[in-house]
């Protein structure tokens, strides 16, 4: 079920984020939406990031694009790209709207949304999409480009290639769709792709064709794969790494297996049991995590996971903010457990 | 593609026949016949009864409404014959097709100036939302809609006369009035027409420039626009090919709509201003009860207006893919 592992510790990551921040300017003031966020993906290597809705997946993922939508802005942070020449550029050094960051987007990383009838305009055909995303970035006849297209379709496993492609989005099934969205945002063969929940609209069956596509492309092509889900049993199925985030930190990271069989944060330990199949839920019976993600703007003092832990130690939790602890390379989680006496 | 232009025609038939009637009912709404009016000599003339009599037969005032109106709409239809005007003593005809030509011409190059200045500037204004030029932008906006074409016109006619020593009124200068038409008398036109132009198309102008903020404002945010940007297109690019395009919808279906108010709109203006279009010629045909006249000029106006419909449902589904699947 799990893909070996190519270890991240060891090889030269393609992205690297470090200590991102992001903030909204909001009526109420200031409300920040990512805080320390720290994470690698390799070549080869799929990273999982899971989290409840709210919890900043989706901003980390346009910060990578350096398009978090207004009011959001970067903060703090570096988000380092390994480009194929070898050179490193920090993305949020480039000014969003720059050429040069427009270079990068769709050809260094693709992105995948969750919504493929929302994310593909309603009066252009599919192939008029794919060959616009070709020709912004390499110089290809307009009949090259199409045949590009059609090839790259077929690839994705879509029947009647040369036909689909003259196709409208709605006149495409939901599965169909996203199989497209697919292949437009791998168009330019990006060495990242990132993947927004992009299995969360469609049905169970679809679902698991998409997914099994997706891991198809990246065994045959080596491109990192970042893939945001809420769903950890897709996490099971594709993850190499995975980093769960909570109010827009990342709680615990890990290797799928570590996150599966050693949970050590309380958070990720609740999401293990409130699916079926793990050994956690196996040995309590199904669970759901009490209370909800706090609404925007009212982060808990001390632990921001205190009023909906089981675990939560009076006085400490609610108090102190808990250290990050690293266990080894990228495995990490951020809770005052185990406690230690203090004298 | 072409079977909704078959089936859009087809519809059209239905609606026409309706619109004919109400376009009848408005010349049989004065009481009595029009020959009573006639005969009671509001000019102080005397009318030959034989020529009544003839009249008479020739419109089937002595028989059922419905003969009536089918010799009225079958003389339209088959021969082109839209009665006569009794004020001016001479066929419809003869009457209306100069005025509807001026009509034509000046509300079409009305529409354009209204497209043309507004779909910028509407662009303008959400791409840059609170900004300085935004804001100058909606105060005129305002102004416009607010002031009164006569006003506007007065003002005008003013400016035009004092700045530019151009005639007051009318479309063409004294010189050129009854001349034949050459490339100077086109000329002479285009000079006049700027002035009507913009007098009848502030109100629109303004409203639109609102509609295509407010469409854009709408369509920016949306996941189809991130998506795109997220593919590395410059921010022009993305914004001319997605959301413009959609944003432009509803001003095509306006099209239908645009048309009639422009005729309408124009004709205090046209009277202000002293131009032979169909506005003044269907207000005074109404005030003095000219009731062919006034229904031909209605009936029509409703025909273009239902053209007009016609010809934005077709843009329309040419532009969405989704509303030509529909049908
Ligand atoms: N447009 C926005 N305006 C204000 N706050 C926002 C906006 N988008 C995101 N946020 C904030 O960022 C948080 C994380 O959002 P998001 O990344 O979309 O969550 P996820 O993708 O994990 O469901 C939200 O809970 C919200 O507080
Ligand atoms: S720090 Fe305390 S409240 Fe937070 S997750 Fe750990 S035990 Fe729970
Ligand atoms: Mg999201």
């Amino acid at each position: 079920m799990v893909a070996d592992s190519p270890d991240s510790d060891t090889q030269s990551p393609i992205l690297s984020v470090r200590g991102l921040q992001v903030e909204f300017s909001i009526f109420e003031g200031k409300l920040r939406a990512l805080e320390s966020v720290d994470f690698t993906v390799a070549e080869g290597e799929t990273l999982c990031v899971v989290g409840e809705s709210g919890s900043g997946k989706s901003v980390t993922a346009r910060s990578i694009l350096n398009m978090v939508p207004p009011p959001g802005k970067i903060t703090r942070g570096e988000i380092l790209l390994r480009r194929e020449t070898g050179e490193t550029v920090d993305i949020l050094a480039q000014k969003p709207r720059g050429k040069a960051m427009r270079g990068i987007r769709g050809n260094d990383i693709g992105m995948v949304f969750q919504e493929p009838m929302a994310s593909l305009s309603p009066v252009h055909t599919i192939g008029s999409i794919f060959i616009e995303a070709v020709q912004a970035h390499r110089k290809v006849g307009r009949a090259e480009a199409r045949e590009m297209a059609i090839a790259a379709m077929a690839d994705m496993g879509i029947p009647k290639p040369a036909q689909r492609i003259d196709y409208y989005p709605f006149q495409l099934s939901g599965g169909m769709r996203q199989r497209a969205m697919i292949a437009i945002a791998l168009a330019n063969r990006p060495r990242l792709l990132i993947a927004d929940e992009p299995t969360t609209a469609l049905d169970v069956t679809t679902q698991a064709n998409v997914l099994d596509l997706m891991i198809d492309i990246q065994d045959s092509t080596k491109m990192a794969l970042l893939f945001i889900t809420h769903d950890l049993g897709v996490v099971a199925e594709i993850a190499h790494n995975v980093v769960v985030m909570y109010l827009g930190r990342i709680v615990e990271s890990g290797t799928v297996h570590e996150i599966f069989e050693d949970a050590r944060h309380p958070y990720t330990q609740a999401l293990l049991r409130s699916i079926p199949g793990t050994p956690l839920s196996e040995s309590g019976g199904l669970y759901t995590i009490k209370g909800s993600i706090p609404s925007r703007g009212r982060r808990p003092q001390g632990c921001p996971f205190h009023p909906r832990c089981d675990q939560a130690v009076a006085g400490v939790c609610d108090v102190e903010a808990p250290p990050l602890r690293r266990l080894r390379g990228n495995r990490t989680y951020v809770c005052h457990l185990p406690l230690e006496l203090k004298g | 593609m072409a079977i909704y232009i078959f089936k859009r025609i087809l519809l059209m038939i239905p609606t026409l026949i309706l619109v004919s009637m109400i376009a009848f009912a408005i010349i049989q709404a004065p009481p009595g016949d029009f020959l009573t009016t006639l005969m009671s000599g509001e000019a102080g003339e005397t009318v030959d009864v034989v020529q009544i009599e003839a009249m008479r037969a020739r419109y089937g005032l002595d028989q059922p409404i419905w003969v009536q109106y089918w010799k009225w709409i079958s003389g339209i239809v088959f021969h082109g014959d839209f009665g006569e005007s009794f004020e001016w003593k001479r066929p419809v005809n003869e009457l209306i097709w100069d005025r509807f030509g001026l009509t034509v011409l000046i509300s079409s190059i009305t529409l354009v100036f209204i497209w043309v200045v507004s779909i910028p500037i509407g662009i303008y204004s959400a791409t840059n939302k609170y900004s300085a030029g935004d804001y100058v932008f909606t105060v005129f906006g305002f102004i416009g809609l607010a002031i009164p074409n006569f006003l506007l016109a007065l003002v005008l006619m003013y400016i035009s006369f004092q700045y530019f020593g151009q005639s007051v009124g009318g479309l063409f200068s004294p010189a050129f009035v009854q001349a034949p038409w050459s490339f100077a008398r086109v000329g002479d036109l285009l000079a006049h027409l700027w002035l009507p132009v913009i007098i009848i198309g502030t109100a629109g102008t303004a409203s639109l420039i609102r509609i295509m903020r407010a469409n854009l404002l709408d369509e920016l945010p949306k996941p189809y626009v991130e998506a795109a940007r997220a593919r590395g297109l410059s921010e022009f690019r993305i914004r001319v090919k997605y959301p413009v395009r959609i944003a432009l919808n509803p001003l095509v279906s306006a099209l239908a709509w645009v048309f009639p108010a422009l005729v309408s709109g124009d004709a205090i203006t046209s009277i202000v201003l002293n131009l032979q279009t169909t506005g003044p010629l269907l207000y005074r045909a109404l005030q003095s009860q000219d009731m062919y006249l006034a229904g031909s000029l209605i009936l029509i106006l409703s025909v273009l207006t239902v053209i007009g419909t016609l010809l934005s449902d077709l843009l329309l589904a040419w532009l969405d893919p989704r509303l030509r699947a529909e049908v």
